[in-house]
């Protein structure tokens, strides 16, 4: 699981399997997702090697995005009571 | 010693010196010491990141909790945030030298998934932590007992949807550890002004990564109110500063009839009578080891050693719990 870190639209974060999602957050306007999966995904928006570069590009993209602060990818992503 | 009431059929509260000495002078009387008990003030916490953080550095030897220790943290809070701030919030933290990872535990508010945190952890892998989401419905769980509502994310706890406060607008959270080194389920309790609010989510706490904590009981510890301890970055609100009010560190899981004796309150739920009182004369003050009132400008622990500093925007308020 380490390693995959993404943003995908929201459009496409629709279509992709939520068992392969650990956490995931959205930007302000809920147009994009961030995501740490727990394998390879494609048809992302951008692709981030661990969550401190993810959370750099989101800092300095603060515009549309929230500051999410460290160990936010530690949060699980559980449907049954985040849908 | 129960609570007097009238000396010789005067209204003690009429009574303003004894022997000549105003009261708001006497320590003690026969080596009990005069509790006189005023909230005025509050703490107040700027909403930028970084800038406006409460905190303090290194307590020497004062908050040495480990996993194995049982502790509660109780405190006031007046929410500031909007849904906008869709980040999670820390509203008390503690952690040692070492930085995040070593001795760390913290209370924190996941506001996009509107969960109520606690964990402790020693490592990246070594850490157990648990939450409750506030629109968990049924009658005893989170989303009644907080009178937040089970609608998500519209209900979320909120400045617009406080929840159930007390008349002056606060909320009294607080989080109980027993000593088992894990946050399971059996081993947390967390109550929203004197109602507990439930169960907590994971039966044994987080499954990923979460390895037994294995805390330092000898490193000095950092303390911080409403952002991280370990640097004091990270979301520390929105629209307007959240307030904190009697921060109080415990070296005990407390009860809930002592919880109850915290709120002040009747104790049904919904009910706005809770008040601070003075909890160095509680039926707990032999555990209290942190208690951070904000009075008269002040950031020194009433108990203990962690002076806080106030950054930036972040100071003390008129309006109190």
């Amino acid at each position: 699981m380490d390693g995959n870190y993404y943003i995908f639209t929201t459009t496409v974060y629709d279509t992709i399997d939520k068992n392969k999602i650990f956490s995931r957050f959205y930007d302000l306007t809920k147009s994009n997702v961030t995501l740490l999966a727990t394998e390879p995904l494609t048809g992302f928006s951008n692709e981030f090697s661990s969550d401190t570069e993810t959370l750099t590009y989101i800092h300095n993209n603060q515009s549309s995005w929230p500051e999410f602060g460290e160990l936010v990818f530690e949060i699980e992503y559980i449907p049954a009571i985040d849908d | 010693m129960a609570n007097t009431g009238r000396i010789i059929g005067s209204l003690t509260t009429a009574i303003s010196k004894v022997s000549g000495t105003a009261i708001s002078g006497l320590a003690n009387i026969m080596g009990k010491v005069i509790s006189l008990f005023s909230n005025t003030q509050s703490l107040s916490h700027g909403i930028a990141n970084g800038t406006d953080a409460v905190y303090a550095s290194s307590t020497a030897s004062d908050f040495q909790v480990i996993q194995s220790d049982a502790w509660s943290i109780s405190f006031w809070i007046k929410v500031g945030w909007t849904s906008s701030l869709n980040g999670s919030i820390h509203l008390i933290a503690s952690n040692g030298p070492g930085g995040v990872h070593d001795s760390m535990w913290r209370v924190f508010y996941n506001e996009s998934n509107n969960r109520l945190y606690f964990g402790f952890r020693s490592g990246s892998t070594y850490k157990s932590n648990n939450f409750w989401y506030f629109h968990h419905t049924g009658a005893g769980e989170a989303g009644a007992q907080s009178g937040l509502g089970t609608s998500y994310p519209s209900d979320n706890w909120m400045a617009s949807n406080p929840g159930y406060v007390n008349a002056d607008g606060f909320t009294l959270i607080t989080i109980t550890k027993g000593t088992a080194t894990k946050a399971t389920r059996a081993n947390l309790t967390a109550y929203w002004n004197g109602q507990n609010l439930g169960d907590a989510y994971w039966v044994n706490g987080c499954t990923n990564n979460c390895n037994t904590p294995a805390m330092t009981a000898s490193d000095a510890r950092n303390f911080a109110i409403g952002n991280n301890s370990w640097n004091y970055s990270g979301p520390q609100g929105n629209g307007s500063p959240t307030l904190y009010d009697e921060v109080a560190f415990w070296d005990k899981e407390l009860s809930a009839a002592e919880v109850l004796e915290i709120w002040g309150g009747a104790g049904t739920l919904g009910e706005t009578t809770g008040a601070p009182s003075n909890l160095q004369t509680s039926s707990m003050a032999a555990n209290l080891i942190g208690y951070w009132r904000f009075e008269t400008n002040g950031t020194v622990s009433t108990v203990g050693s962690a002076t806080l500093t106030l950054d930036g925007n972040s100071t003390t308020s008129t309006t109190h719990a």
